[in-house]
This record gives C-alpha cells, sequence and structure tokens, in this order.
C-alpha cells in the first residue's frame, strides 16, 4: 500500500474532517520534545507520518486499528503531545498519528464512589478544574498537567509532584477500555480491588502505544483541602543529606505529597533566589488537617535528627510561592520552542531513574563523575546536577539534569550531547540495579536497553508484544529494540 | 600640599567631563587641589570659571578620536605638571585615549569607577566588574598619577564652585598626521530596540492592565519600556520588547519592574544589569531578591507618584 | 591577509558560585566560556575568510590550560591556527602586564590586522587592544558594529562605532587593532560532527614565558600596577535590600536613590 492509497482508505474510513494532512501538522507530528531543538530548527532527520487522524469513538479506533494491522501501517496513539522520550516520533514511512482530540468527554464523575470517567482525550487540567469545583482532585500532577491528556498519561505511567502522597497513575487507574490491533474492544471493570488472576489493567498502562490504544479511563478521586497545605524548605549541605532526611520521613510512615532533594547545580535554576549555592530539600503535606499536622510532625522530626547537615530553614512563603508556578502551559511548551530558533542552547534535558535508598547517592556520585570526566563535551555543560522528587518506602528517583550550549550543529545535538550523556546515566543505573526509566516511559531512544532493564523478566514482555502486536504495528521502535530504527538513534 | 588632578575634557561628552570634577572632590576634597582641564582649542567653553587652568591643545592634527595623539597630548600634559591625579571620562573615545596614555606613562588604570572614597587618607576606587555582580576595589601601584576614567552619570557635581581659569596652550611634540580619519558622523537616533536602552521600565503580569501607562515614567527617565512575558501573551505588549528567555537579553543600566514576580525565565534576560527596582504587592517575588530597592505596594501607584516626582524634579 | 584575532576565555558570569560566607568567587572548576565580543570578532574574521577576503585567521589566548577544549572548537569551527599563552608566572597580571605580554607574541607572530572584543564579560576594562595597538605603534578603534570588507583589500579598514551621541564611520590605517563590540550576528560557524574527530595536532600551539622571554618582574603580580584589593559580591538575595512603600516617604527614598545612582539629574 502506499501513501496515496492510504489517504484515500482512510478518508473512506472517517470522512474527510477527521484527516488531516497539512504539512505543518504532519512535520510536528513526525517528533515529539525529545527532538525539540532540532524539530525548531527544521533539520528533523525522521519521516512524516501520512496522516493524523481524529476518531471520535471507540469503534472508529477499532476499525482503524483494524485496517492498519491488516495493511501493515504503522500507528501513532497520541493525545497531550507533551511526551519527552520520542514516544511520538515517527521512524516508518507510512504512518498513521491516531490523535484522541475528539475523545474529550468527562463522562462520569461518582463522588459517592469517590471515582471519574474520562475519555482519552480529556486533559488532566480539564478534569482536575471539574473536581476542585466540587471539592475533589484527581492527585495527579505532572508539570504537563495543563496540556497532558489522560490517554497519554495511562499510556507512559506517568507519575505527578505529589505522587509521594498520592502515587502514580499506576495507582489512580481503576478500570480502563483500550482496543487491540485486531480491532478487539477491551473493559476492565472499575472495582476497588479483586483476586481475578494477574492485573491486566498493567497490560494497558505504560504500553507506550506499543500494544494497544487506550479509549477511556477511570481514575479514583479525592478530597481536596488546599487550605490546610504547609510547606518547609531547607538548604542542606550536601544531596545525601537532602535524601537521608527524604528516607527518614518515609520510613517512618509519613507521606508528604511533595518531597524533593535538589543538587547544588539543580537547585540553582529552580530557586535562583534563595538557594544561596547550597542544596534544597522541601516538602509540603496536604490532606486532611489531623494528617498533615502529623505530617509536619514527621518532618520536622526528621529534620532535626539530621540536623548537621541542615545549613538553614527556608522562609515556607518562599517554598509557597515556588510552587504556585511549577507547572507549564502550552505558552511556555510554544516559547520554549520559539526561544529555541534563536538560541544556541538547551536547557532543562533530563534522564529519570530510580534505586533503593542505599542506591541512589552513589549512583548520582558515579554518573556526575563520569559525566564530568568523559564526557567530551563537558566544557559547554552549562549545568549538570539532579534532584529527587518522588520517593517510596524502598528508595526514591533520581532526575538528572542538564544544560548546555550546543556548538555543534542543530542536527547534530543528540549524538553530541544528550546521547553521550544519557548513556553514562543508564548504563551506570543498571550497573547498579535502578531502573533507567522512572516516569518519562522508555520511549525510542533508551530502547536499546530495554532487555537489560527487565533482565529475564523480558520474556514476559517480549510474549505480552507478540500475543497482542503480532504484525507489529503499533508504536514502532517504542519499548522494543528495532534493527530499522537503528539509524535514527546514532 | 595642593594636589593637582587633570581632567580631560572629551568634546563628545562635555557634560559628563565637567561632572568629574566633583570625583576629585572625593578624592582630595573640593578645596584640596588644582584643576586642570585638557581640552581641544575651541571645545568645552563651560568648563571656563570652573577649573583653575585649561591647556589648550591648538595643534590642529589632534582630532577628538584620535586616541594615539591625544595620549600624546596627555603625557606631555603630564610631563610639564606632575598631576596626582588624571581622571578620563569613559566616554567612546575618553576609553580609547586613557588606556593609551597610562600605557605611555608607564601608570596602572582603573577603568569605569563607580565609586571612589577615602579611608584612612587612602583613596578606594571601586568599580564594578563581572557585569555588575561584583564590586572591586582596586589599588595602584608605583609611581605616577593616579589614573582612572569614570562611568557617565557616576558623580554629580552640585556645588559649582567658580573659578578664575587660566587658559594656557599645551605645546606637545611628536603629534603625527592622524592614522584614524573621521569619514561621516551622524547623531544618534534614539534606541528602537531595548537591548541598547540604559533605562527599562518594564511590566508585568501584576499591572497587565495598566500597562500602557508606564510608558510615561519610562519617558521621564529617559528610558523605555519592556515587557514580562504575560504582558505579550494577553495582547497588550509587542514580542518585540519582551525580556526573558524566549524574548529579549537585556542589559540596561537600570531596570524597574512593576508587577513581576521573576521566573527564572524572566531572569534569564537581564545581563550585567546594574541597578534594578522592583514595585510588587508581594515581597517574596523572586525578583525582589535581585533588587536594590523594593516598592513594596501598588504598581501603578509607584508609578503615577514617580513620574509626578520626576517631573517635579529638584533635591526634594 | 592575516587575520589575528585576540580571544579570551571568560568565567561564564550566569554559572558563578560564590563562597557567600567569604564574599568570594569560586574559582576552581570554574566553567570558562569564549567572551562574546570576542566570539563576534572571530566570528566576522572566519566570514572575511569564507567570503575569501582574508587569507588566515589565528587566535591567540593569553590564559589557563582549561581554555584548551574551547581553543581546539575554534580550530573546528574554521580557525587555522590558536596560540595559547600560558604560564603559572603569569596569574595575577593586570591589564598593562597583559598587554605586555601579547605584545612581545603579537611583535613576532605576524598580522595584518588584529581583531579583538571591545569588552570583556568579566573585567570589562577595556584596556588590552588600545594598549596592545600603544605598544605596537598601530591605531586602534573600539565599539566597531560594522566593518566594510571591501575596505580591507585597499589596506586600510572602514569602519562604523555607534556610541550613545553618535554614528560614525572612520577610516584606520592598516595595521590596526580593532575591537568589535559583541552582536549577535554573524554568530560562530557551527561545529560539524565530523570535525569532532579531526586531528588538530600542529595547529594549536602553547606558549610560555621561556619562548617569550619577558622578566619576571615585569609580569603577574610583580609587574601589575593595578591590583584588585577586595571583591564584594553583590549575590542573590542582597542583604543591602532596601524595602519602601509607595507613599510620599518611599517615593522620595526612590527618587533620592535614582539621583545617587546618577539617573536623574
Amino acid at each position: 500500500m502506499d501513501k496515496d492509497l492510504l489517504l484515500k482508505e482512510v478518508r473512506a474510513l472517517l470522512g474527510d474532517a477527521q484527516v488531516n494532512t497539512d504539512p505543518e501538522a504532519l512535520y510536528d507530528a513526525s517528533a515529539d520534545r525529545y527532538k525539540k531543538y532540532a524539530k525548531a530548527r527544521r533539520v528533523l532527520d525522521v519521516p512524516p507520518p501520512a496522516a493524523i487522524v481524529y476518531p471520535r469513538s471507540t469503534e472508529e479506533v477499532a476499525r482503524l486499528l483494524s485496517f492498519c494491522n491488516e495493511h501493515g501501517i504503522n500507528v501513532i496513539p497520541r493525545a497531550g503531545k507533551t511526551s519527552t522520550e520520542g514516544g511520538l516520533e515517527n521512524w516508518k514511512e507510512l504512518t498513521l498519528v491516531i490523535d484522541a482530540l475528539h475523545l474529550d468527554k468527562i463522562l462520569k464523575i461518582d463522588e459517592y464512589n469517590m471515582q471519574a470517567t474520562v475519555q482519552a482525550g480529556v486533559p488532566l487540567q480539564k478534569l482536575e478544574d471539574a473536581l476542585r469545583e466540587r471539592g475533589y482532585t484527581t492527585g495527579h500532577s505532572p508539570q504537563s498537567k495543563p496540556v497532558a491528556k489522560f490517554g497519554g498519561l495511562v499510556a507512559t505511567r506517568s507519575i505527578g509532584q505529589f505522587s509521594t502522597l498520592y502515587g502514580g497513575i499506576e495507582d489512580m487507574v481503576v478500570g480502563l477500555e483500550c482496543v487491540f490491533p485486531n480491532g478487539q474492544i477491551c473493559r476492565i471493570k472499575n472495582v476497588p480491588r479483586r483476586s481475578g488472576g494477574p492485573d491486566i489493567r498493567h497490560i494497558a498502562i505504560g504500553n507506550e502505544g506499543s500494544l494497544c490504544y487506550i479509549t477511556e479511563v477511570t481514575v479514583k478521586i479525592y478530597r481536596y483541602f488546599p487550605e490546610n497545605n504547609r510547606f518547609y524548605g531547607y538548604l542542606t549541605k550536601d544531596l545525601a543529606t537532602g535524601i537521608q532526611v527524604l528516607r527518614e520521613v518515609m520510613v517512618n510512615g509519613y507521606r508528604p505529597s511533595v518531597a524533593r532533594a535538589y543538587s547544588e547545580e539543580d537547585a540553582r535554576q529552580h530557586f535562583y533566589h534563595f538557594h544561596k549555592g547550597k542544596c534544597v530539600l522541601l516538602f509540603m503535606a496536604e490532606g486532611n488537617r489531623h494528617i498533615v499536622d502529623a505530617t509536619c510532625k514527621g518532618i520536622e522530626e526528621a529534620v532535626a535528627k539530621f540536623k548537621d547537615g541542615i545549613l538553614e530553614q527556608v522562609s515556607s512563603e518562599l517554598i509557597e510561592n515556588w510552587f504556585n508556578h511549577l507547572n507549564w502551559s502550552q505558552q511556555d511548551i510554544d516559547d520554549e520552542f520559539e526561544g529555541m530558533k534563536e538560541k544556541d542552547s538547551h536547557d532543562g534535558f533530563t534522564t529519570e531513574v530510580s534505586a533503593d535508598w542505599e542506591t541512589i547517592p552513589k549512583l548520582y556520585d558515579n554518573v556526575i563523575r563520569r559525566i564530568r570526566s568523559e564526557f567530551p563535551r563537558a566544557h559547554d555543560l552549562t549545568l549538570l546536577g539532579g534532584h529527587s522528587s518522588h520517593s517510596y518506602i524502598n528508595g526514591t528517583n533520581m532526575y538528572f539534569v542538564y544544560n548546555y550550549e550546543i556548538n555543534c550543529a542543530p542536527e547534530d545535538e543528540m549524538r553530541v550531547y544528550h546521547h553521550p550523556i544519557q548513556r553514562i546515566i543508564v548504563e551506570e543505573t543498571l550497573k547498579l540495579g535502578g531502573s533507567m526509566c522512572h516516569h518519562h516511559g522508555i520511549g525510542k531512544y533508551r530502547n536499546e536497553w530495554t532487555q537489560q532493564e527487565h533482565g529475564s523478566a523480558y520474556f514476559m514482555l517480549k510474549k505480552l508484544k507478540e500475543a497482542f502486536d503480532p504484525n507489529g504495528i503499533m508504536n514502532f521502535g517504542a519499548i522494543f529494540y528495532q534493527e530499522e530504527g537503528a539509524k535514527f538513534q546514532k | 600640599m595642593t594636589r593637582r588632578v587633570l581632567i580631560y575634557l572629551d568634546p563628545e561628552g562635555e557634560a559628563d567631563s565637567i561632572q568629574l570634577l566633583e570625583a576629585a572632590n572625593r578624592m582630595y576634597g573640593a578645596t584640596g587641589y588644582r584643576s586642570y582641564g585638557l581640552r581641544l582649542a575651541g571645545t568645552c567653553p563651560q568648563a571656563e570659571g570652573l577649573l583653575d587652568v585649561l591647556l589648550q591643545v591648538e595643534d590642529p592634527r589632534v582630532r577628538p578620536y584620535d586616541a594615539a595623539n591625544l595620549a600624546r597630548c596627555v603625557e606631555a600634559a603630564h610631563r610639564k605638571h606632575h598631576f596626582d591625579a588624571i581622571l578620563i571620562p569613559a566616554t567612546t573615545f575618553g576609553r580609547m585615549i586613557a588606556p593609551r596614555a597610562a600605557m605611555r606613562l608607564h601608570v596602572g588604570l582603573t577603568a569605569d569607577v563607580a565609586d571612589i572614597h577615602r579611608e584612612k587618607g587612602r583613596i578606594e576606587l571601586v568599580r564594578a566588574a563581572f557585569g555588575g555582580r561584583m564590586r572591586a576595589v582596586v589599588a595602584h601601584r608605583g609611581r605616577g598619577p593616579l589614573m582612572i576614567t569614570v562611568r557617565k552619570n557616576t558623580f554629580t557635581l552640585d556645588a559649582r564652585i567658580r573659578r578664575s581659569t587660566d587658559i594656557a596652550p599645551l605645546v606637545v611634540d611628536g603629534i603625527t598626521e592622524p592614522e584614524v580619519t573621521l569619514v561621516e558622523r551622524r547623531p544618534a537616533e534614539k534606541a528602537a530596540d531595548i537591548r541598547e536602552s540604559e533605562v527599562l521600565v518594564s511590566g508585568g503580569g501584576g499591572i497587565k492592565e495598566h500597562f500602557d501607562q508606564l510608558e510615561k515614567l519610562a519617558r521621564a527617565l529617559g528610558g523605555r519600556v519592556s515587557a514580562s512575558r504575560r504582558v505579550v501573551d494577553a495582547g497588550l505588549a509587542p514580542r518585540r520588547i519582551q525580556v526573558g528567555q524566549s524574548g529579549k537579553t537585556v542589559s540596561p543600566r537600570l531596570y524597574i519592574a512593576v508587577g513581576i514576580s521573576g521566573s527564572i525565565q524572566h531572569v534569564m534576560g537581564l545581563k550585567e544589569v546594574d541597578t534594578i527596582i522592583v514595585a510588587n504587592t508581594d515581597r517574596n517575588a523572586p525578583l525582589c531578591s535581585l533588587a536594590d530597592m523594593v516598592v513594596e505596594g501598588d504598581g501603578m501607584e509607584f508609578v503615577d507618584r514617580l513620574t509626578k516626582r520626576l517631573l517635579k524634579g529638584g533635591k526634594g | 591577509m592575516r587575520i589575528v584575532c585576540l580571544a579570551k576565555l571568560v568565567p561564564d558570569v550566569d554559572n558563578f558560585q560564590y563562597d557567600h560566607e567569604r564574599s568570594a568567587l569560586i574559582r576552581e572548576n570554574v566553567r570558562l566560556l569564549l567572551n562574546p565580543a570576542d566570539a563576534t570578532a572571530v566570528a566576522i574574521a572566519l566570514k572575511l575568510k569564507a567570503d575569501s577576503r582574508a587569507g588566515s585567521v589565528h587566535t591567540v589566548t593569553l590564559g589557563p590550560r582549561s581554555a584548551m577544549p574551547h581553543l581546539e572548537d575554534l580550530l573546528r569551527r574554521g580557525v587555522d591556527r590558536a596560540t595559547l599563552i600560558s604560564d603559572p608566572a603569569y596569574a595575577g597580571s593586570d591589564t598593562h602586564v597583559t598587554s605586555h605580554i601579547l605584545a612581545a607574541f603579537l611583535s613576532r607572530c605576524g598580522f595584518d590586522v588584529i581583531f579583538a572584543g571591545t569588552h570583556t564579560l568579566d573585567g570589562g576594562t577595556g584596556h588590552v587592544g588600545p594598549q596592545v595597538a600603544e605598544i605596537l605603534g598601530i591605531p586602534h578603534m573600539a565599539g566597531i558594529s560594522h566593518m566594510d570588507p571591501e575596505s580591507l583589500s585597499e589596506g586600510r579598514a572602514q569602519v562604523r562605532v555607534e556610541s550613545e551621541e553618535a554614528s560614525y564611520t572612520f577610516a584606520l590605517q592598516l595595521p590596526a587593532v580593532l575591537g568589535f563590540a559583541y552582536a549577535p550576528e554573524p554568530k560562530l560557524p557551527f561545529i560539524r560532527y565530523e570535525a569532532l574527530k579531526r586531528d588538530l595536532s600542529g595547529r594549536v600551539e602553547v606558549i610560555d614565558n621561556q619562548a617569550l622571554g619577558l622578566a619576571p618582574e615585569q609580569v603577574g603580580v610583580l609587574g601589575s600596577l593595578t591590583r584588585v584589593r577586595k571583591i564584594h559580591v553583590k549575590g542573590f538575595r542582597s542583604p543591602n535590600t532596601r524595602f519602601v512603600r509607595p507613599d510620599d516617604e518611599g517615593i522620595e527614598r526612590v527618587y533620592r536613590f535614582l539621583r545617587e545612582k546618577g539617573f536623574v539629574r
């Protein structure tokens, strides 16, 4: 099948209005935020998809998928477009991007049973706003909240800034509906819990569009008590101290909604107005008053226990002010894109990993040391550091951040700067038994390590792909390594 | 002992040159020195009556932009009068003349002096470095005059002591045919680009409905208006006057931010800003941490009242 | 036409580490960057070369060994030769000494014109260009915003200088030192991916005082005529921030502050 025939068939399937072949939109759809710099400079090396299509119902999704399955057309499922790891990047000449634009309805907010059901194209912000009006919250707040949509959030196993209290998206999803390449529509029902065999929700959650298309999601909702929010900030003598305090709070059973420790350089870019060149540790307690009181006590006790490493306390108003300006809007994303057209620098690249408490500080030191000594363009780094922002009883994450001046041609940015740094981070993480992908998904550029990430359990992952997507039409290159895509990775 | 101070009177910055008398006052006290001016014949008439001696260069080959020959003139004046200090305005050409003259005299030179004070009988020269983020106290070594260039608008000469002025021609050996010739001179146009403005009055989300009223304050200060992203996004100002990561990077000497909280993206657009005044209702707004002065309260009230005060003028 | 560019590596002003207790700059591991105005000068030189108006571009840098990766990058961008003048004895040199060291090298390296940035981000005195010109006995112009490329072939340089008062066009006899103001354009050419692996040996040289033969008492702290006695860091969260309200008293304080600073006459 060639492109013209494909478009003809798809138009026949959906009607013209639901098929977008505008060249600008296709250029935009050929890559995501992973290659934002090359995209802004218009030097993308990946092919554009044939079309972006906008189904209006689960049934239309099913028809599209079976059509593509039959004809071997690559499908990229898409919702809010805030993907950062190449999950939305196109590596195939014949690709349809299936965008959840019209799957935009909040289907039900069930206050008594504390759950809400939405279609995949509903922006998180839209549900959050609807819930807030009634005194509830989703508890989910990734930085992309104003833009990201439910289909993408679930498909990438997204996590939010309050995860330490509410958990990641996998802790929130009650049930969902998804469509497999053969057109099979599956609805997983909404129950509090069950022991009905393996938890099949996890076949859809985090599949990154490589197994199925998520069309509908039901999530838990929570009472919202903004008036109880309390903030704590400290300067610490090193990152290890910050992580020790985080651990202390967690292992004592407290669940602050925000619990973060920043390295010096990373603190500088977020807290220029108070960090004084030191590491920053901060907490936010939320929820009902009694829990907040107890959590605050727990934080204060943990800080007191490690007081030798605490340099000073920061006014909580400064932390609150920071908190109130945290999220990205579409305007921020557009602005950054505009800035990249002119400026030869890349700010805010990240690689996020996780490991247990005793491993994280070692991992951090190893990575920083290796980048400083091995990365050939270390002299172009304007920032190298990281922060821990999602803690669990047994460990935490590390969000490595790096900014650099770009002195090479825009099309070479990835292979000259990002990839060598990312490689060091992933290698060091896997060496120490951590996970190379805490919450952005594997995407397309870490797939060469998927097998190593999962070890002997990769067998299970591979079988899922073989079983659900035998023709390999779902998001070519995401999660699973593909020889044919390697040319875009180098 | 009466000191001797030489001031170079730059024809391209006559008013700024005269202000250097105040720098000399700071060094030696208003009556502690004898002031010498170095001028080209036919320039800087307002120095008469304010300086004690005017050394006048009458060789027509010496032009105001010819730093090599002017450095020879400074040298010749010093060889004859043995100054304790030589002050040169940090004008476009003063900045070229002073280093050459210092090299000829084999003396140290402190550039862009921003402050002078005396401590235990010693003169302390303060200059900004690293884009205004640091102030360095500089000491000179060796014999020879204390030689400095002084930033524009640094000192204001308030008390103008009338003096009877001797005008004496300065004979300079070794003047050469100029190696630099002026082809054209056109008066500068007022900077249309916010990046070229020395004073910016910048408005943010906190006052965005009143953004158009900032112009009068900017005008009273001889500057321009700029905007934060929120104002531009709201369609109340054009993108070309936006300061910040996605806008322009600016380096004014004075930045007055009204109703701008100061995201890191905004602050990334501020480079080498000397003085920052922030008007904001929230004293915890991040930008306040960079400010020399914070006006805590309604931004537009500040704008209105300060504009009125500026128009009234005087010492108050 | 042989163009020599004076190229200084300066500490990255935005990424300073301060020792807030001692109010001092932490110089260890400080990131260096090519001074922006010098980058403009090199970019203009490379453009002249690309347009066949210049034969070679040679950069000369006085600085620490850690400048090396940056100089190698300049070669990757199209500079023909880079010289790093580096000697521990030169540490602490003021602009007077710096000019003598550079002039000692320049007087024997051969050039038709010298390009430089007018100002550096760090000290920012603007002394080195005119002082090198004075020692070499050649003309100098600072603050150049534009140069007529045609004029070079006639043995002179026609340049435009913008000041607050006026826009001037000057003609200078060559050889001369031309000091360029920072400008966003032209930019330095990109480093191509392939150039990252190119062998640069033989094109970058390091020269020390043994080669230049300046007397020890003429260089470094000993030879300097000025010395920074104290540094006061105007850091973030300045303890000197004054708070006022927009009432009569507050406005008067703002007004007086503006007067003190010379913004109001």
